[in-house]
């Protein structure tokens, strides 16, 4: 389960501290549990016997006993409560900074000091201390990767600290876990955890404007749509932030947030159609396009490694 | 006011029953209305759980179509909105409107006609918030409607409102339910029933009203702040200028968590009924139990935003809030350690109530550890708002209240419909339900720690997502089927001709000293002695001396006096969530502030309400006197001195807004109006108040005594409008100049 495989620091102090209260807690299960039947067992009246039981009204010291000893127990938990929140959110000086913006309904990440901007799939480099800064541009969200092992809303007009350091590479799932509203359940995310090098290369290659082909005939159709509208480019004459930045979009494994996998049919489908694949999604249908058009935009759009 | 003892007439009984339908509409019997209240809550129990079975259907398998993502987000919020506040509050409301009077001897309820008010506000309140279906636009943000998802831009079409304003009319009901059941326990118990006496159940039912007096008013500020919000343009939870949408979730959940325990107490009130009377043994720790329920009432109050910890609050804030939610687990243990200590060296008799009462134990216990997980702070940045969250609060709400209930229904049956419940038809359905649940609601833990977050109309096709889901579908339709059982069990009790005894189960509290159903007037012979909380058992083991203590009166204050101090109590939460919120917001403005009110001519006006706080009290004292034409004239004074106030207030808004200030002006005078907007509401009602007494006096109706109990309930509302007047003022006209 991933609750107790987490590949952060702190998710790792969380889920030790969770498996200690998991130990307490089925110790305490297991009481209530054997009492309860041993009791139902043991003191089943016998049919036909109407005798009364010993008419016991209480004993002082098993009421105080069951008061005192939760509550030195709870005592104690909480204090290990106490110092696994100061662990987790600790702050690093000089961490990487990276900010985190919710969207209804996809996720906008930027490395500001790296010039980094992309959507849906993040790159962190493992062994790096990171500081998030967590936003939202309409309602609250919550940025939710369950093997990072906890979770902070991001709430609008307000910025939201948490501190992270990815331990282990891999490529791990997220979610929002802030009901959103219509599509709160395709708001999914993906994050590539990897070494030092490859996290650097893939920045060099975010950094780099699109690789695109002047007068190339899948551009023209991006440009001459409403795409400019919304979706940003950079490197062409498009840098609207109301969707996600397309810049690199082919060098994304999924799509419209982790409905669709990123690939050339599911995206035809997807410009063609989206509110049949993500109902609701503010992305307009572009079924007008001639198939030629769509062929050459899609084309387009997978070549922006 | 009112030291001096006249008589109030007792409360009224209706007279003989019309039949029919017309008995219905027009009864005001605690018994009848405690009937309507169970049948219109099992009519939305079904309702609700055939939406919880559409859920269920949904989600069985992954990336499910069966239903459409706007359908799926609408039937999760009916589903919770429905089971909380049409279902398992008003059913235990239900439940102490028809035990509560009979536990303590009493003919009715203190107030009758409330009472019959509350109910139908329910079932009007429920119509509301079901109107939106019909509407096409139910409500779909989810039962807590965090701002700015209900406000607009981004719930344009009406669906929040059928929520807030269904809500709201059914929010009244049950403050109206809380003034009664206090005032019917606190004034209304038998000769001999002191504190010790009580009945548990009856205990719990008095602490679960202080609590809905305390907490819902808070719920009711902030639908009302969100109402304006969405329709006169106010800011409150309004980011783009500065509003506060963490603000809601304070005001919400400092109703939301005591709500918790208005839906857990009254449970534990039954549970402590059936345990001992199926163990034949007292309970273990009476005194300890009630006063448990006492210490998690008040520390309820300080726990709320646990719900929180993940909208960064800040360490100290979130360390605080964890620390109170830990320590009410310790009285909640007490309880179960208590009930485990009642069973243990008991004659356990294992009929349908036991059953229950059995299963409440175990998952009762496994509710409240997930319970500990929650409030210790990461664990809850961990595991929140995913189905981990589901699985706990389903474990204490279902396999604890709804067991409860389910408990109390094979248990008081009998004394309501004059029919016992089958037990083998019982047996089964228990056991459905019991197998049911768990298979429905355990493996949600495990879902949660894998990661799948609540509230998603579906699921990608991850590894184990979708088995797991499908036997919880598959548990889900069991608990279905249980309650189709449930319901031909009660079809085929109440044809039986066989009638239910008196009192089938042996029991000891005084509504099995009476016939089942019992009389309209509750005890046809005179009631057994009260000398501990178990008079039928003391009736056959114990000598009982002849002399019974006149305890049962806790204090000289009559019922309508109670009445009103409840009512303002409750009053009191709404002004203060309001003046929370002008608190936060006066300094946030832009443009507009309180250097821009005119604060000395306020002032004087100010003087004229202050004024009548003496002038009502004058009146009082000469009609103590019985100088009628005194009293006429200090209350005509009285009058006078609120009507010159709220002229001014009139004049005030009037000038503001041709200068072009209102509510939408900035978040100063969002606040500013609402608070001493909803201050003149309260003086025009108290003026109308006045007014009616006054005309009663005009018309001569005043001689001996009559309508003492009226004079003196709106003279104390209207000293508490003055009074908030005070705090008002000061806070919106003196302290903000000193800012």
């Amino acid at each position: 389960m991933e609750s107790f495989d987490p590949v952060t620091r702190q998710g790792l102090d969380i889920s030790n501290l969770y498996r200690l209260e998991l130990i307490i807690s089925a110790l305490l299960l297991a009481l209530v549990l054997g009492w309860l039947i041993l009791a139902l067992v043991r003191f089943r009246a016998t049919p036909g016997d109407a005798s009364e039981p010993a008419q016991v009204r209480g004993n002082r010291n098993l009421e105080l006993t069951w008061t005192i000893v939760p509550a030195l127990t709870l005592g104690v938990v909480f204090v290990l409560v106490v110092q696994t929140m100061r662990s987790v959110d600790a702050a690093t000086p000089g961490a990487t900074r990276l900010q985190v913006v919710g969207h209804q309904w996809w996720w906008e990440y930027q490395y500001p000091d790296l010039g980094v901007v992309t959507a849906n799939e993040l790159h962190v480099p493992v062994g790096t201390d990171l500081a998030i800064d967590l936003e939202s541009r309409d309602v609250i969200h919550s940025f939710y990767v369950p093997r990072f092992g906890f979770m902070r809303d991001m709430v609008p007009g307000k910025t939201n600290r948490m501190a992270l350091r990815v331990d282990r590479t891999g490529t791990f799932d997220g979610v929002c876990t802030q009901y959103c509203g219509l599509q709160h359940a395709w708001m999914r995310q993906r994050i590539v955890a990897e070494p030092r090098e490859l996290f650097d290369a893939w920045v060099a290659a975010q950094r780099a404007p699109a690789v695109v082909t002047a007068g190339s005939p899948g551009q023209q159709v991006f440009l001459q749509n409403t795409c400019v509208s919304c979706h940003a480019i950079r490197g062409l004459p498009a840098a609207a932030q109301v969707g996600p930045d397309l810049t690199h979009f082919g060098s994304r494994t999924t799509l419209g947030a982790g409905v669709l996998t990123n690939t050339r049919e599911n995206l035809r489908q997807w410009i063609r159609d989206p509110q049949t694949i993500k109902p609701g999604a503010l992305m307009p249908a572009f079924d007008t396009l001639s198939d030629q058009d769509l062929n050459a935009l899609v084309d387009f759009l997978e070549g922006l490694k | 006011v009112a030291t001096v003892a006249a008589p109030y007439p007792a409360p009224e009984v209706a007279p003989a029953r019309p039949g029919g339908l017309l008995r219905w509409v027009s009864t005001v019997d605690h018994k009848d209305i405690g009937i309507l209240y169970l049948v219109t809550t099992v009519a939305f129990f079904v309702l609700g759980g055939f939406e919880a079975l559409l859920i269920r259907i949904q989600l069985a398998v992954p990336r499910n179509t069966f239903l459409d993502p706007g359908a799926y987000n609408a039937l999760f919020t009916m589903h919770g909105t429905t089971m909380i506040f049409l279902v398992v509050m008003p059913l235990l409301l239900g439940f102490s409107n028809y035990i509560v009077p009979l536990q303590i001897g009493a003919r009715d309820m203190a107030f009758p006609r409330l009472n019959a008010l509350s109910y139908w506000l329910l079932l009007f309140g429920g119509i509301i918030l079901y109107w939106g279906f019909l509407n096409g636009t139910p409500p779909d943000i989810g039962w807590f409607s965090y701002a700015p998802l209900s406000e607009r831009p981004f719930s344009l079409e009406p669906n929040v409102d059928y929520w807030a304003l269904g809500l709201l009319v059914t929010s009244v009901g049950t403050i109206a339910t809380g003034v009664n059941l206090l005032v019917t326990i606190v004034k209304l118990r038998a000769t001999g029933m002191g504190w010790f006496q009580l009945p548990v159940f009856t205990w719990m039912s008095l602490i679960t009203a202080f609590l809905v007096l305390a907490a819902i008013p808070s719920l009711t500020a902030a639908q009302i702040m969100l109402l304006f919000d969405r329709y006169l343009g106010a800011h409150f939870f309004d980011p783009s200028v500065g509003g506060d949408p963490i603000l809601y979730q304070h005001l919400f959940w400092y109703f939301g968590h005591p709500e918790v325990y208005i839906m857990a107490l009254p449970a534990f009130g039954i549970m402590s009924e059936v345990v001992p009377v199926f163990s034949r043994k007292p309970l273990f720790g009476y005194p300890v139990v009630v006063a448990s329920g006492i210490a998690i009432a008040f520390l309820s109050l300080t726990v709320w935003a646990h719900h929180m910890f993940t909208v960064g609050m800040g360490q100290l804030a979130e360390a605080a809030f964890g620390l109170s939610s830990m320590i009410i687990a310790v009285p909640t243990g007490v309880k179960v350690f208590s009930w485990l200590a009642t069973l243990w060296r008991g004659r356990i008799r294992l009929s349908t109530p036991m059953l229950y009462a059995a299963a409440f134990i175990a998952q009762f216990t496994i509710g409240g550890i997930s319970g500990v997980h929650f409030a210790t702070v990461p664990v809850d940045w961990h595991t929140h708002d995913t189905y981990y969250n589901v699985a706990h609060f389903h474990y204490v709400l279902g396999g604890g209240s709804l067991f409860a209930i389910l408990a109390g229904t094979y248990y008081w049956f009998p004394k309501i419909t004059g029919r016992m419940l089958g037990e083998r038809l019982g047996r089964l359905n228990f056991w459905l339900m019991a197998v049911g649940f768990n298979v429905t609601f355990f493996p949600m833990h495990i879902l949660g720690l894998m990661g799948q977050p609540r509230r998603t109309y579906t699921y990608p096709d991850l590894p184990g997502w979708g088995a797991i889901n499908f036997v919880e579908t598959l548990g889900a339709f069991l608990m279905g089927l249980a309650v189709l059982v449930l319901l031909w069990n009660m079809r085929q009790s109440l044809q039986r001709t066989e009638r239910a005894p008196d009192n089938p189960w042996n029991a000891w509290t005084l509504e099995w000293a009476t016939s089942s159903p019992p009389p309209p007037e509750n005890f046809a012979a005179t009631l057994p002695p009260v000398t501990s909380n178990r008079p039928l058992w003391d009736l056959q083991h114990v000598v009982i001396p002849t002399a019974v203590p006149r305890r049962g009166r806790g204090t000289q204050w009559r019922a309508p006096i109670v009445g009103i101090a409840a009512f303002i109590f409750s009053e009191s939460t709404f002004f203060a969530a309001l003046i929370v919120a002008f608190l936060e917001y006066r300094m946030r403005g832009i443009g507009f502030s309180a250097h821009d009110l005119d604060m000395p001519r306020t002032f004087i006006f100010s003087l004229f309400l202050f004024a009548s706080s003496f002038t009502v009290y004058q009146a009082e004292r000469r009609l103590l006197r019985d100088d009628q034409r005194g009293f006429l004239t200090f209350w005509l004074l009285t009058m006078l001195l609120g009507a010159v106030f709220l002229t001014n207030q009139v004049v005030e808004y009037a000038r503001l807004y041709g200068e072009g200030v209102t509510i939408s002006t900035n978040l100063f005078t969002t606040a500013f109006f609402t608070l001493t907007g909803f201050h003149g509401l309260h003086v025009l009602v108290g003026l109308i108040a006045l007014a009616v007494i006054a005309l009663l006096a005009r018309a001569g109706d005043f001689g001996a005594g009559r309508h003492r109990a009226a004079v003196d309930v709106v003279s104390i509302y209207w000293h508490f409008v003055d009074a908030v007047w005070v705090v008002v003022f000061s806070l919106v006209y003196v302290l903000g100049l000193l800012a």
